[in-house]
């Protein structure tokens, strides 16, 4: 071993060369198909092999790998008649119990890791998958995917442009109006009740605003310049909660002012009042609005349409 | 006499085999011994020379051979996969949460899966690892670390499905229930012990921290508990945008266009919260008294405001 370290000369009796002419065919197969000829070429160029290989030899080692459980065929004259590898058995492989522990960590980890951390677990989990096509992995992936329907690489393209607080126009699939293009100041991607989202200020309507990424097919433009909204018209909404304080997560939006009887005085800033609305309804009977008149009449008169709902149907 | 194409190398099947069983992490002493016992006998001095013809073959090939007591390690593989620095990272991210499964079973399966991958790293992909070995943190072994124990219980108690009488708080209310264990919700920062309530046939995910006693009983739980689904309407935008969860599935729109959904197995908390969101664009048709805890909440509310 010495002896080939110093001067890279193979000895027969040092290793098996068979061997390793079958170990280095395999690996041209695994990734390419083959002919003869690039086989030989490589053989011929190689640092310890340095001659050809017949035909008759090269089919004796592709017999010998198709004995070891290597599925090899050969492809069509008008597509080279090349060695193709089709399946072996050294491929990664996943059992049903490691797809049980993976659906499991997924899980656990999935609601409590940073959300760039988050997409690049579930791309390499669906490379892996791809990889190894096995259609229970794929199947559990699916089910379990939180950001399922999701263009991985869109999410993170946007998730790059709110780090910069882009102004962006982006290709938007309305529910009500079909294909549109919308242009915002980026501000946040979030995961809210199990659905990815974009944040950001809407140049069109003036408001902050939130869209479902599944529902955003590209990025058509970034702008070079900035919209001033320091200007928009914003609301700021004030509200006790019963609540304990470590079971809340204050949103960016929101701001503790105090806290008295055990009662949290929280005070909530946008440019969009449906969302405290939404964000004051889901605290349901622990939450009271304080101010400004205007917003707590609109819970009220909310409320009272939802009892109607009741009533009618 | 064979014809040609049928003819094998055995130095080929051989050494494929040695690298099957170390794929496998079979490798044992006698297992290898085996693959060559046409060559050597394994207490004749040739034995090791044989052996060792062979794995200077993988070593000159590339493939690193450890061998530790009486069996043989692959250290890397000679087929890469391409992975890219972000993958990398992934592998580490699954490597820091198998941590927190409680599960020695899970552990292990997570690990094994972890190492198969890992040996199939290339030489970029060792740098990256090397270099995050030390990076990647989760801020919530150190929260599920402290309800370890619980955790581990409440596992014990999945597996043996056995009914379970358990005193919780919620609230300030202490209250009662028995139910079958399903399992265990990792939630934002909260480990829930998901069960299920004969009675109400309903599922419950009760914040571990709250629970104050578990008492098993000696039932098993049926293997088939059919859950009491939850039909809504949603009206409006909300109807053509919404995205159905995981556990429901939709009967289709009414003659009035509204969305009709069936929910089940989630927590009737958690989902009436969820419904208030959509204000008066949701209602709950069924079961009657998913509806009337939703009136109640609502004329609640009103009374907060009546002063």
């Amino acid at each position: 071993m010495k002896e080939f370290m110093k001067n890279k000369t193979v000895t027969y009796n040092l290793m098996s060369f068979t061997g390793f002419k079958s170990l280095v065919v395999f690996s041209l197969l695994l990734e390419a198909p083959r002919s003869y000829d690039e086989i030989n070429e490589y053989f011929k160029n190689h640092e310890f092999i340095k001659e050809p290989v017949s035909i008759d030899t090269l089919r004796v080692y592709l017999t010998s790998l198709r004995m070891v459980g290597c599925e090899i065929i050969r492809t069509r004259k008008a597509d080279g008649g090349k060695y193709k590898l089709v399946s072996h058995p050294f491929e990664l492989k996943v059992s049903d119990e490691q797809i049980k522990s993976i659906v499991k960590v997924y899980k656990a980890v999935s609601k409590n890791i940073e959300l760039y951390e988050l997409i690049i677990l579930e791309k390499f989990l669906r490379k892996i998958s791809l990889l190894i096509n096995n259609p229970d992995l794929t199947a559990a992936i699916e089910k379990m995917s939180i950001l399922s329907g999701v263009n991985l690489e869109l999410a993170g393209q946007l998730i790059r442009h709110c780090k910069n607080k882009d102004q962006i126009t982006f290709l938007y699939n309305s529910p009500k109006s079909g294909d549109k293009e919308i242009e915002i100041i980026t501000d946040k991607v979030e995961l809210n009740n199990n659905k990815l989202y974009l944040y950001g200020t809407g140049l069109d309507y003036k408001q902050y605003g939130y869209f479902p990424i599944s529902r955003i097919k590209a990025v058509v433009s970034v702008s070079m310049f900035k919209t001033d909204i320091s200007n928009i018209e914003t609301l700021t909404v004030g509200y006790e909660l019963n609540i304990n304080p470590n079971e809340i997560k204050l949103t960016d939006e929101e701001k503790l002012i105090d806290i008295k009887d055990g009662k949290l005085l929280i005070e909530s800033t946008t440019s969009n009042p449906f969302i405290i609305k939404q964000r004051v309804l889901s605290f349901g009977t622990g939450c009271k609005v304080l101010y400004p008149d205007s917003f707590r009449n609109e819970i009220i008169n909310t409320l009272k349409k939802m009892r109607e709902g009741y009533l009618n149907g | 006499m064979a014809r040609l194409s049928e003819k094998y190398n055995d130095s080929c099947i051989k050494i494929f085999s040695l690298l099957k069983l170390l794929i496998e992490d079979k490798a044992d002493y006698t297992s290898v011994m085996n693959i060559f016992a046409d060559e050597a006998d394994v207490n004749n001095s040739i034995f090791p020379v044989v052996l060792n013809k062979y794995l200077n073959t993988l070593k000159i090939f590339g493939i690193k051979v450890k061998k530790v007591k009486n069996k043989y390690h692959l250290l890397n593989m000679p087929f890469n996969i391409d992975l890219t620095a972000d993958d990398v990272k992934a592998v580490q991210i699954l490597k820091a949460a198998a941590e927190i499964l409680s599960s020695v079973k899970n552990k292990e399966a997570l690990y094994s899966f972890i190492n198969s991958v890992e040996i199939r790293y290339g030489e970029y992909a060792k740098s990256v690892a090397a270099s995050l070995e030390s990076e990647v943190h989760f801020d919530l072994s150190f929260y599920f670390s402290k309800f370890q124990d619980q955790i581990v219980e409440c596992e014990r108690l999945c597996a043996e499905k056995k009914k379970l009488e358990i005193l919780f708080v919620s609230g300030d209310i202490e209250s009662t229930i028995i139910c079958s264990p399903k399992e265990i919700k990792y939630l934002n920062r909260k480990v829930c012990f998901s069960v299920f309530n004969q009675l109400s046939r309903q599922v419950f995910d009760i914040p571990i921290d709250n629970i104050k006693s578990i008492k098993q009983l000696p039932t098993i739980s049926s293997a088939k508990e059919i859950s009491m689904s939850v039909v809504y309407k949603l009206k409006g935008r909300l109807a053509n945008s919404y995205k159905l969860k995981e556990w429901e599935y939709s009967n289709g729109f009414d003659r009035d266009g509204n969305l009709i959904v069936v929910n089940s197995n989630e927590d009737p908390d958690v989902l009436l919260s969820r419904l208030m969101r959509y204000g008066e664009n949701c209602v709950i048709l069924t079961p009657k008294f998913m509806r009337d805890r939703m009136t109640e909440n609502i004329d609640k509310i009103l009374e907060n405001y009546k002063d």
